[in-house]
């Protein structure tokens, strides 16, 4: 069975290939600029050659039909023909409410998906695009869409419910959603294989640590809390994202600045976090380049960014009253030793302990990093949301057989 | 890593041998780079299109650069932009002095600065005529003007029906509107292309019949004389004329502000040409407004108009400066 993954975002789809009998990819790549001059099309082949495809690409559709031309070219191709393709996942941002686990695409779903726009307007019209695309090129395919904010439906209301007017909720779904929850579902259920344990009875702690970040508490198999809320804003401190921040504050500097909805948006989007606060780069390792050489507000920085993290782990570890694997994944996640190592520090009463010697040489790879005595078992788990797609995708289908 | 292979993609659509789509514009050209033609440099560039401006003499060039460069520095300032956005637009945006350079643009529009008595209309008229013997017969040429009809400005053109006025709004960065007229000759093609052109830059679209000074010029020519009229007569103060505007209608900046923003010597060239085109007393400019013209008085641009500005182009509060002494 073959699975094409699809990501569309506003101007980009990123695509993948899978040959799910040996859960291999026989070819990934990108579209750029979709709809704007120099766009193009990157694909990169199995056997590692890298071919960049220039051209006009007007629209998704557009995109869409060139990378299955592509992928049925004799000359870059993988495949004889569109037949080898046996499904199309679409990972989808926004399925609010009415979606809980993957759904085997319909005119009905689309009709619901429609209905989420209004929740995530720069992402979901894009993804639909991708839908629509795929059905009128390959109408015979089966499609299935993987919500990134599925997962985390089945948190309980007095932990996804702002206090605010109950109204503003029946109003407009106000409500946490929480997002990455394709790649917490992936690195809790791998870490579980990887420890051979039953997923549906353990409290895990999943932190998703990249430019945008976010936490969850896994029990008994089920999201039941996570960092982030309504928008992607909430939480952690991010690359450029301000994370948990007084709305009193946000109110005063509004006034202060007089500054708009739009502005305010960038400022608490793209201007904060920790290129906010040091005023160099929303890069990690540039962060942490800088607090080498002795910046202070890269220090301050750097702890705010941990500190956060102890927060969150510790609360969580407070709702499911207890935890026994903490899992880090996502670039800084999977790549940051220090950051997992100030994060866990002096843990111990709480039962993390992590081996130091493991931390360092293990840095990138799918591992247990705790010390063999340590109550809560602490790992590496690097994330693959486009697998998860693709597994999904290929059980969903499968089951309608 | 070996260097990647580098391939057309036109030869791997599933769909072969279709045609050249022509949905999209990629590269802008705008001719005159004052106000108007910075800001729309600016904007197009932000969403991703080339643009590529002339201007008169090329220390106008390079000045309009720094213009805009200034205001993408204000955005950061301001929130609005990031240091890595400020970069992609200024990438995006060229000068030239040669209208020739404009060859290759999709959509060209013309932005040269309004003035009286007919000038500027056959300044716009023969860059309309030179434009067309330098670009393709499918680009649209617009003009961004409100005081000039588009169906006149194109008359002597081969192919009106690709002319089209285009009117954009920069009183603010929330001015996410823009006035579209179709002529007597536009195409629905051409309307159909703008259109999505300015809902690709996130604007709403407006469209408004063939009338000089649309809907914007007219009504807000109205608005200022009125509020200048109402200060002559003693009715009410000039600031609380503002005020009322400002918190009884929930306008962001009141009609003197409006006006200190838009220019004053410009807003004196609307409503003269309003003035000629209707005959109606109530665009004539007011005596305040010509008093202003005068005393040089044109607005956040040199630092003072109705009210007084710093080097930022905010606005010098008289009142509180005077009570912090």
């Amino acid at each position: 069975m073959k699975i094409l993954v699809l990501n569309c975002g506003s101007s980009s789809i990123k695509f993948q290939f899978f040959n799910m009998e040996n859960q291999t990819v026989l070819a990934k790549g990108l579209v750029e600029k979709v709809g704007l001059n120099g766009s193009q099309l990157k694909l990169n082949k199995q056997n590692g050659e890298q071919v960049i495809f220039q051209g006009e690409i007007v629209d998704h559709k557009s995109g869409i039909e060139y990378v299955l031309g592509v992928l049925t070219s004799q000359k870059h191709g993988c495949i004889a023909s569109l037949n080898d393709i046996s499904a199309v996942g679409h990972r989808v941002v926004h399925g609010g409410e009415l979606f809980s686990s993957s759904v085997l695409i319909t005119q009905e779903v689309v009709n619901q998906m429609e209905k989420c726009i209004d929740l995530a307007p720069l992402h979901n019209p894009p993804n639909l695009k991708g839908i629509e695309a795929i059905t009128e090129l390959i109408p015979e395919v089966p499609q299935v869409g993987v919500f990134d904010t599925a997962f985390h439906q089945s948190m309980p209301d007095y932990a996804y419910m702002y206090g605010i007017p109950y109204a503003l909720y029946k109003k407009y779904g106000i409500r946490r959603y929480g997002f990455h929850g394709t790649s917490h579902r992936y690195v809790s259920q791998r870490a579980c294989e990887m420890l051979n344990i039953d997923f549906e009875k353990q409290k895990i702690i999943t932190c998703h640590l990249g430019n945008g970040s976010s936490i969850a508490a896994i029990q008994n198999g089920k999201s039941v809390d996570t960092s982030m809320g309504f928008t992607p804003i909430e939480g952690l401190l991010m690359g450029t994202r301000a994370g948990d921040l007084d709305i009193g504050a946000v109110l005063y500097i509004m006034e202060k600045e007089n500054i708009g909805v739009e502005s305010a948006s960038a400022l608490f989007n793209k201007h904060s976090g920790l290129l906010g606060i040091t005023n160099i780069s929303s890069d990690l390792r540039d962060v942490l380049n800088a607090a080498q050489n002795g910046n202070q507000q890269a220090v301050l920085s750097l702890k705010m960014f941990n500190y956060r993290i102890r927060k969150y782990i510790g609360s969580y570890a407070a709702a499911m009253n207890g935890c026994d694997l903490l899992i880090f994944t996502g670039g800084i996640g999977e790549n940051s030793k220090s950051t997992r190592a100030e994060v866990c520090k002096d843990l111990k009463w709480l039962g993390f302990e992590i081996d130091e010697e493991k931390n360092s040489s293990l840095n990138g790879t799918e591992s247990v990093i705790s010390l063999a005595n340590s109550k809560v078992k602490v790992l590496i788990v690097p994330t693959d949301e486009e697998l998860m797609i693709a597994r999904d995708t290929q059980k969903i289908t499968q089951e309608k057989r | 890593m070996a260097e990647p292979i580098i391939e057309s993609i036109e030869e791997f659509g599933l769909i072969k041998n279709k045609e050249k789509s022509t949905n999209l514009f990629s590269r802008v050209g705008i001719v005159g780079c004052g106000n108007d033609g910075q800001y729309i440099a600016r904007v197009c560039s932000s969403y991703g299109l080339d643009v590529i401006f002339r201007e008169t003499t090329h220390e106008r060039v390079f000045e309009s650069l720094r213009r805009i460069e200034e205001i993408m520095n204000s955005r950061i300032r301001n929130w609005g932009a990031t240091e890595s956005e400020k970069k992609a637009v200024m990438s995006r945006i060229k000068g030239t002095t040669l209208l020739s350079d404009l060859k290759d643009c999709d959509l060209v529009i013309e932005t040269v600065p309004t003035s009286g008595k007919g000038r500027s209309f056959e300044a716009r008229k023969s860059i309309f005529e030179e434009l067309e013997q330098i670009v393709d017969p499918t680009t649209v040429i617009a003009t961004n003007s409100t005081t000039v009809v588009i169906s006149d400005l194109s008359e002597n053109l081969k192919h009106k029906d690709r002319c089209i006025s285009i009117h954009f709004m920069i009183n603010s960065v929330d001015s996410r509107v823009v006035e579209i007229t179709k002529g007597l000759y536009t195409s629905d093609w051409t309307y159909d292309k703008v259109e999505q052109f300015v809902k690709m830059l996130k604007r709403k679209v407006i469209p408004v019949e063939e009338s000089v000074g649309l809907i914007s010029v007219r009504l807000f020519s109205v608005i200022l004389n009125e509020a200048c009229e109402m200060v002559m007569e003693g009715i009410g103060c000039k600031d609380d004329i503002e005020q009322l505007m400002l918190t009884g209608y929930g306008m962001r900046y009141g009609p003197f502000t409006i006006a200190d923003i838009i220019g004053i010597d410009r807003v004196v060239r609307w409503m003269e040409n309003l003035f000629n085109e209707f005959g109606d007393s109530r665009f004539k400019p007011n005596p305040m407004i010509k008093r202003l013209i005068r005393q040089h008085r044109y607005g956040v641009a040199v630092g003072k108009g109705f009210y007084e500005y710093d080097a930022n182009g905010d606005k010098i509060d008289r009142v509180h400066l005077a009570g912090s002494k």
